[in-house]
């Protein structure tokens, strides 16, 4: 059972993230490769506030203003750039984000990472964490559903279609970006609040790419865009990821022969999705 | 949606293919004991994952053709925990609640332990990391334990030795990795403690080839003494190679990752009197550690990253075997035994754990390239 519990966490906590950054990525075409330098942001931001005053709420509170700041650069970046512009950048901004974060040592201890990170007493055991996550994650689905059949979800969707019509019937891109990348902010959050109490260690190797590739396999199995779509693939994708663990593997093999399998997995899952990797413009 | 639902079914017969259904295990004297294994087995720090997980595998065939603890034959159940903490705390949970493990050895990366810790803690499930040298770790739980010496120690060893060589100006590269950033830290405050200067103390990426720049400014800067903080012996030969090539004939003094076979065959001349403050060696002549390092080489090649880290894996092993046979297999017991466990003669040294779970016993000895070879020329007291 714990380990199903364990499981139920690390899907919930994937999803308000993913779930918003399909709606920029997915949703809006926006190529915003660099969601990890927010997660990272936002992260540090908690849990040095949080050792730092030991207040969970200032602490959620810097963690979130920190991620709005970083979000409205990216915002404003993709306002600015082209698609594929947009993308070298944000992969970039990822990469300097992380190595600021791991060379200002004084402030982040670096490499090393910060290990003992508290808990609210409320999430003193696994369960209750869980359910927890697993309950924001569900308000979070439900909230995109609303968003997505919302106006701001028909205007975004318009923008990605055809942006030069969009703007004609006085759709604001800067406006809506703003929201898109905002929403992701807050959804990167929540999942960094929770999910540096329920590992309790800070650490920069949990920002590196295969996350981030982990976010665009979901979103792309899932179909880019569709709320439900890429909730079924989070479930899906990391039952099969932890579920590879199962394999009946020979203890020599057991991690090249999983990270193989779930390669050639993942390949399969978007070469099915590789039209829609790339926006179509809808032709007037 | 049809084709997620085609994912869906594969995921569930992947879920299914587990070894033997959870909680049958016990009660039943005759079932194996299992020994859960985490560590790094593929990115980055795949090499000494390797290492660590060959070590104990040697160690637990050994025991089953022993006869296994008391006629119960023992397996090894690994997990790839690529060296961060969501997959160690994701390899511990499915080890813990899916295949009972009795023990954990892992992580293996400091950051793997540290994540995985509070997992076996409230478990009450007993972890051992092999190679984990992260001062971090002494403080994260009652049942963590570890055979490598914590870098506090090292920057203890390195500032006595420094000091009796009367080194004061210390200049120093560090790779920017956990493992480089802990040496970094002790050896700064060790140096600062006994009177010392860092006159040169920079920072690099993992995996740095090329430090003809910071070599350039270093030749123009006074300093006794060249620490190789580096993460690999390729990254640590380069940084001696192109020291060497600049002229500069200080001393030059490395940690762990210097400590390597191939190292002063491979750069020839330029490691020639390097200083390499380690571990005691282990080599096939050696007499208590030969026949593991033979034994290692004929089944796996030599070590991908250190023989002697697949030898500390192979001891935490024979350690925690060795407790699993005076008191069982009970998380707080073994703990209670662990604390009391002393002087367990092994081919690393004689091993003993602190009121931390810190290892004590394991010596440091400093050795120098000689001819290509790696000759320990002293032993360097801890304190």
């Amino acid at each position: 059972m714990p380990f199903f519990i364990h499981i139920l966490f690390v899907i919930s906590n994937w999803i308000p993230s993913m779930l918003s950054h399909n709606v920029i990525f997915g949703k809006g075409k926006i190529f915003h490769f660099g969601p990890m330098g927010v997660a990272i942001i936002s992260s540090y931001g908690i849990v040095i506030t949080l050792k730092s005053t030991g207040s969970f709420a200032l602490a959620f509170l810097v963690g979130l203003v920190c991620a709005l700041l970083i979000s409205a650069v990216f915002a404003w970046l993709s306002v600015k750039l082209e698609p594929d512009a947009l993308g070298v950048i944000t992969l970039a901004m990822h990469i300097a984000i992380l190595n600021i974060a791991i060379n200002w040592t004084s402030l982040t201890r670096g490499a090393l990472g910060i290990p003992g990170v508290p808990r609210l007493s409320f999430f003193s055991s696994n369960t209750t964490l869980s359910i927890t996550m697993a309950v924001v994650a569900v308000l979070w689905i439900i909230f995109m559903l609303y968003l997505d059949r919302s106006s701001f979800g028909r205007q975004i969707s318009a923008l990605a279609e055809h942006e030069w019509y969009a703007k004609s019937i006085g759709i604001s891109k800067i406006k809506i970006n703003l929201i898109a990348f905002f929403i992701y902010a807050l959804g990167m959050t929540i999942v960094a609040f929770f999910s540096m109490q329920y590992l309790t260690i800070l650490h920069p190797n949990d920002f590196m790419f295969p996350a981030f590739i982990f976010y665009i396999t979901c979103e792309l199995a899932g179909k880019p865009g569709s709320v439900l779509g890429v909730t079924l693939a989070i479930v899906l994708l990391t039952i099969l990821k932890e579920g590879l663990r199962f394999m009946p593997i020979p203890t020599g093999l057991t991690g090249p022969l999983e990270l193989i399998i779930f390669g050639v997995i993942l390949f399969v899952a978007v070469w099915w999705r590789r039209d829609s990797v790339f926006p179509n413009t809808r032709s007037v | 949606m049809n084709k997620l639902a085609t994912i869906a079914l594969f995921a569930i017969i992947l879920s299914s293919c587990t070894g033997e259904p959870a909680g049958e295990e016990g009660a039943d004297s005759t079932e194996p004991i299992k020994i859960g294994f985490i560590g790094p087995l593929t990115g980055d720090a795949a090499a000494f994952g390797s290492d660590a997980i060959n070590g104990a595998k040697i160690a637990v065939e050994e025991i089953n053709a022993e006869g296994g603890i008391n006629g119960r034959q023992i397996s090894i159940i690994a997990e790839d925990a690529r060296c961060t903490g969501g997959d160690a705390v994701s390899a511990a949970q499915k080890l813990i609640n899916i295949d009972k493990v009795d023990v954990i050895a892992g992580g293996q990366c400091s950051g793997e332990t540290l994540a995985a810790a509070p997992v076996a803690e409230a478990a009450q499930i007993v972890i051992m990391s092999a190679v984990s040298s992260s001062p971090d770790i002494t403080n994260a739980g009652d049942f963590v334990f570890r055979v490598y010496p914590s870098d506090a120690l090292k920057g203890a060893a390195l500032a006595n030795y420094f000091d009796s060589k009367g080194y004061t100006k210390i200049a120093m590269i560090s790779e920017n990795t956990d493992f480089c950033i802990g040496v970094q830290n002790v050896i700064s405050e060790s140096t600062a403690k006994s009177g010392g200067e860092m006159v040169f103390n920079e920072l690099v990426e993992p995996g740095t080839k090329d430090y003809r720049s910071l070599m350039t400014r270093l030749k123009d800067i006074d300093f006794d003494v060249f620490l190789v903080n580096s993460q690999s012996d390729s990254t640590g030969g380069a940084m001696v190679q192109q020291m060497r090539e600049l002229g500069m004939e200080n001393e030059i003094v490395g940690t762990d990752t210097l400590d390597s076979i191939t190292l002063g065959q491979v750069m020839g001349e330029a490691m020639e009197g390097v200083k390499v403050l380690s571990v005691p060696s282990l080599s096939a002549s050696d007499p208590k550690g030969g026949p593991f390092v033979q034994k290692f080489t004929e089944k796996y090649g030599n070590a991908q990253q250190s023989t002697f880290f697949a030898a500390l894996s192979y001891e935490s092993i024979r350690v925690l075997i060795d407790v699993m046979n005076k008191v069982g297999t009970d998380g707080p017991a073994m703990r209670d035994a662990l604390y009391g466990h002393t002087g367990y003669d092994s081919i690393v040294g004689t091993i003993t754990f602190d009121e931390f779970g810190d290892v004590e016993g394991i010596p440091y000895a400093l050795k120098e390239f000689q001819d290509g070879e790696l000759v320990e020329v002293e032993r360097i007291p801890l304190n």
